[in-house]
């Protein structure tokens, strides 16, 4: 397991190499540059050579790649071009209350799809059954910034419950129920009906059967040997739905005014921030890297005939 | 100056997914009225600055957001006077003296001065300040503006990474702007330029501290460093949610709010909401969203019109067919209905029947009826072009740069010509950045474009010369228009001291101009926004696309009840 975890971790380095590499080289193939910010103004042509000397991106394309992984290799990101600031202090800054708010609504997700999940299959074609296939379809369908929109106007305008503007120190509860809500909707929709599809399948088979041939009480058999089971292809989603939720939601953070760093991928991709895009691409790549490890970890301890020594 | 654009989803967008029932319910809680117009010595304004600024560096900054909060923290030699746009003395103890040549301008301070930390402001702070955006390793995106500085233009043209410090030292020395005494600064220009009045009151001649740039470095623009001479300081920027200035005691005349909050919301609808909830004073009003503001008439009494100081207009690439016509260009211009664009489609601002320069701007001219809606008259020029140049509009494109909004005014356009001139005309939508790459010069400029201007600094030099003038201009040099006599017209207009010569030369120079139709002049732009009653002392202007930004001292909120 150590030797396994040990090697999975050194395979990252080629895999960002790569991903580097070829973010740098895309962001850099898309037409127009970091000074095309508007089309009624045009730069006089020395003025946009001195920026494009500030910014370093004079150098030939290879060299800059080389340069920028030189400093990257010590965690320095370089100076956003839109912004004229650290990459790394823009990152610090946003990407705590983006990783909070992801984890809140990951755990919010978990919290809701489990349960309705389990029971949902447990009682097939039930209410709840029933209830939980509505949820999961509504969170689904409507895209949030619909239901966003819908809740600022119910809970912050109308009823004047919660307030919609700003994330603040990132320990006002009240501030959180509406962005985390909104962005663990679809991933708690998603997973429920996961869950109950994986569990309704574990529970058809035979060592179930078995386990209660065996005279095991109900619990025991639907935690012990139903769940395990079940709980293997949810584990497969949760991972890089971790990496997704910790790196932002666009939507989330531009509808509620959050601070964080999930504005910065479309952004930065739409001002040419290369910078930027190298940076929230590496990281975003990182993340999904470290999730679909761990998630292999855990399969090892969710079913031992997986071995994770190979 | 640059616009930013507004976000994606409209406030009606926001009532189509609502449906009616909601918002029927949504009434904000009823304001008790103010009891008189009495500043609240302690008041708070809660605005929203839109999205987080790229940067508030004075002598980098080229966003209306980013000056806004410049001119809020920082004051400058001049200002603008909010009723006729003229410059008049702000920080300048009185219009600045110009020598008989125009080539000498030289500036007394107010006496006394003061940063907002209590130190003392002197000549040689404005002196950096102008030296700062000449610098080439500022990398200044306004520098070309002080280009008619004696040695800013060559300075600020060298490469930093190739010339040797000596080199670059040589060329500072040259440069036109010295302190003379504590109180007295001096400008020496390449030629004479009576628009540099103006320019004394832009951004790029703040007068940041030095050592305030020294210290913080890359961060210098935080509130620890971030040290100005203007109504208000900024006391906290907490980046992408919030900014927070308050009233700078040591300004000459104190501000009558003590605290303005900018907070950042990039979604109009959420602004919106948060306007309805008290959570905002002030919020703009999109053309989506007049329909339900003018329906309830509480918001409808909130309405505020300012101004915006922008002609938005399409251009024609007449380097070559089909435009390379003058008489095509002008059928075009000529069967473009722009009022009912306006009433249809566009909604704020008003039908470009003049010239290029917008009304409420010195120069505007309303008898400029060359390019006026006329479809009899476009026909025949139509009839009168030249062949070759016709057969070119075969699978002519209309370019422009994409978004939901966008989409729907270009197809309205292009049907226009359709209806009345029998053209078929493709859309062809580019991605925002692409865009800009494409319309840089004529050699990619595609044959029919969207862009627009925002003045700068209100003088028609900012508009018709640098906008218009062959090679280099703005839109000169990516239309291809050239014609010697309206250069000669702009250059010896820019260069007069008597003002109704001068005046007189642009007028001429815009006629021309509208004849030469390198473009088809659409519309000029306008400003609306909701204000809340509480909120006093606004002084709008036509140069405002930012609350009453010529004169925020005087912006004052009464108890909120």
């Amino acid at each position: 397991m150590v030797n396994y975890t040990i090697r999975r971790v050194l395979l990252m380095v080629p895999t960002l190499f790569f991903v580097a590499l070829i973010t740098f080289s895309l962001a850099h193939a898309a037409p127009g540059g970091p000074f095309d910010k508007d089309e009624n103004k045009k730069l006089p042509q020395q003025i946009e050579d001195n920026l494009t000397r500030y910014y370093g991106l004079d150098e030939p394309l290879p060299q800059q790649f080389l340069l920028y992984l030189g400093k990257a290799v010590q965690l320095d990101f370089g100076k956003s071009i839109q912004r004229n600031r650290s990459v790394n202090e823009i990152i610090a800054q946003g990407l705590p209350v983006t990783a909070q708010l992801g984890i809140q609504a990951l755990l919010l997700a978990l919290l809701i799809a489990l349960p309705l999940g389990i029971v949902s299959a447990l009682k097939q074609n039930s209410g709840v059954d029933y209830g939980s296939l509505f949820l999961a379809t509504i969170g689904t369908t409507i895209p949030s910034f619909v239901i966003a929109i819908l809740f600022i106007y119910i809970f912050g305008v109308w009823l004047r419950l919660l307030p919609f503007v700003g994330w603040g120190d990132g320990l006002d509860f009240r501030r959180m129920i509406m962005p985390t809500v909104i962005l663990a909707l679809p991933g708690a929709a998603f997973l429920t009906r996961i869950t109950r599809a994986s569990m309704l399948e574990a529970l058809g088979q035979d060592y179930v059967r078995t386990a209660r041939s065996k005279g095991l009480a109900e619990g025991t058999v639907i935690i012990r040997h139903a769940l395990k089971n079940a709980l293997i292809p949810v584990a497969t989603i949760v991972g890089p739905a971790t990496a997704g939720l910790i790196t932002g939601s666009f939507i989330i953070e531009t509808l509620f005014s959050i601070p964080g760093i999930g504005r910065l991928y479309i952004i930065s991709i739409n001002a040419r921030d290369y910078p930027i895009i190298m940076a929230t691409t590496l990281l975003y790549a990182f993340l999904i890297v470290i999730a679909n490890l761990s998630v292999d970890l855990v399969y090892g301890a969710l079913d031992p005939r997986i071995k994770v020594e190979a | 100056m640059i616009r930013r654009r507004s976000g994606p989803w409209s406030i009606a967008t926001l009532l189509l997914i609502l449906g009616l029932v909601v918002t029927a319910c949504t009434s904000a809680p009823a304001a008790s009225p103010p009891a008189a117009d009495v500043a609240d010595p302690n008041g708070e304004l809660i605005t929203n600055a839109g999205g987080e600024p790229d940067t508030i560096d004075p002598h980098k900054a080229s966003f209306q957001g980013e000056i806004a909060v410049i001119l809020s923290v920082f004051e400058g030699l001049m200002t603008l006077d909010p009723a006729t746009l003229k410059p008049i003395p702000a920080a300048a103890a009185k219009d600045p003296e110009v020598s008989a040549d125009g080539l000498t301008w030289k500036v007394t301070l107010q006496p006394g001065l003061k940063y907002s930390d209590g130190s003392a402001l002197t000549a040689a702070n404005y002196a950096y300040g102008f030296t700062r955006t000449c610098d080439p390793a500022t990398a200044g995106q306004y520098a070309f503006v002080l280009y008619t500085i004696v040695g800013c233009e060559e300075w600020n043209g060298m490469d930093v990474k190739k010339a040797t410090k000596a080199e670059l030292d040589a060329a500072k020395a040259k440069l036109g702007v010295k302190a003379n005494s504590v109180t007295e600064i001096q400008f020496t220009l390449k030629e004479a330029a009576p628009y540099f009045k103006s320019i004394l009151y832009m951004w790029v001649g703040m007068p940041v501290r030095e050592s305030d740039v020294t210290k913080g470095g890359d961060k210098w623009t935080e509130p620890v460093t971030y040290i100005g001479n203007g109504p208000f300081k900024m006391t906290e920027w907490k980046h992408s949610e919030k900014f927070v200035f308050e009233r700078n005691d040591n300004y000459r005349k104190p501000a009558k709010l003590k605290k303005w909050t900018r907070v950042m919301i990039n979604e109009g609808a959420v602004a919106f909401a948060a306007y309805r909830n008290n959570e905002l004073d002030v919020t703009g009003v999109g053309a989506e969203d007049l329909r339900t503001v003018e329906g309830d008439p509480e918001l409808k009494a909130q309405v505020q019109d300012a101004g915006a100081l922008a002609t938005f207009y399409y251009g024609f690439n007449i380097t070559k067919p089909p435009f390379d016509d003058n008489n095509l260009r002008l059928a075009f211009s000529k069967s473009f209905d722009r009022a009912a664009y306006m009433r249809d489609v566009q909604k704020i601002g008003k039908p470009a029947e003049g010239g290029f320069i917008p009304p409420g701007m010195p120069g505007y001219d309303a008898t400029d009826t060359t390019q006026k809606f006329d479809v009899a008259e476009a026909k025949k020029l139509f009839d009168a072009a030249k062949p070759a140049s016709k057969d070119a509009l075969k699978g002519l494109k209309f370019t422009y740069s994409s978004s939901a909004r966008t989409k729907t005014r270009v197809e309205w356009v292009t049907q226009q010509w359709k209806t009345n001139l029998g053209v078929d005309i493709a859309l062809d939508p580019v991605d925002r950045t692409a865009y800009t790459a494409l319309v840089k010069q004529a050699a990619t400029t595609p044959q029919l474009f969207s862009l627009g201007w925002i003045a700068d600094f209100p003088d028609q030099q900012n508009w018709h010369t640098t906008v218009w003038i062959s090679k280099t201009g703005v839109s000169g040099s990516r239309t291809g228009y050239n014609n010697p006599e309206f250069d000669k017209l702009v250059r010896a207009a820019d260069k007069e001291a008597d003002t109704a010569k001068r005046d007189a030369g642009y007028l001429a120079a815009g006629k021309m101009l509208s004849k030469d139709a390198p473009a088809a002049w659409i519309y000029y732009d306008a400003t609306k926004y909701l204000k809340k009653p509480w909120v006093k002392g606004v002084v709008n202007s036509s140069a405002d696309a930012v609350l009453g930004q010529f004169k925020i001292a005087e912006i004052f909120v009464t108890k909120k009840g």
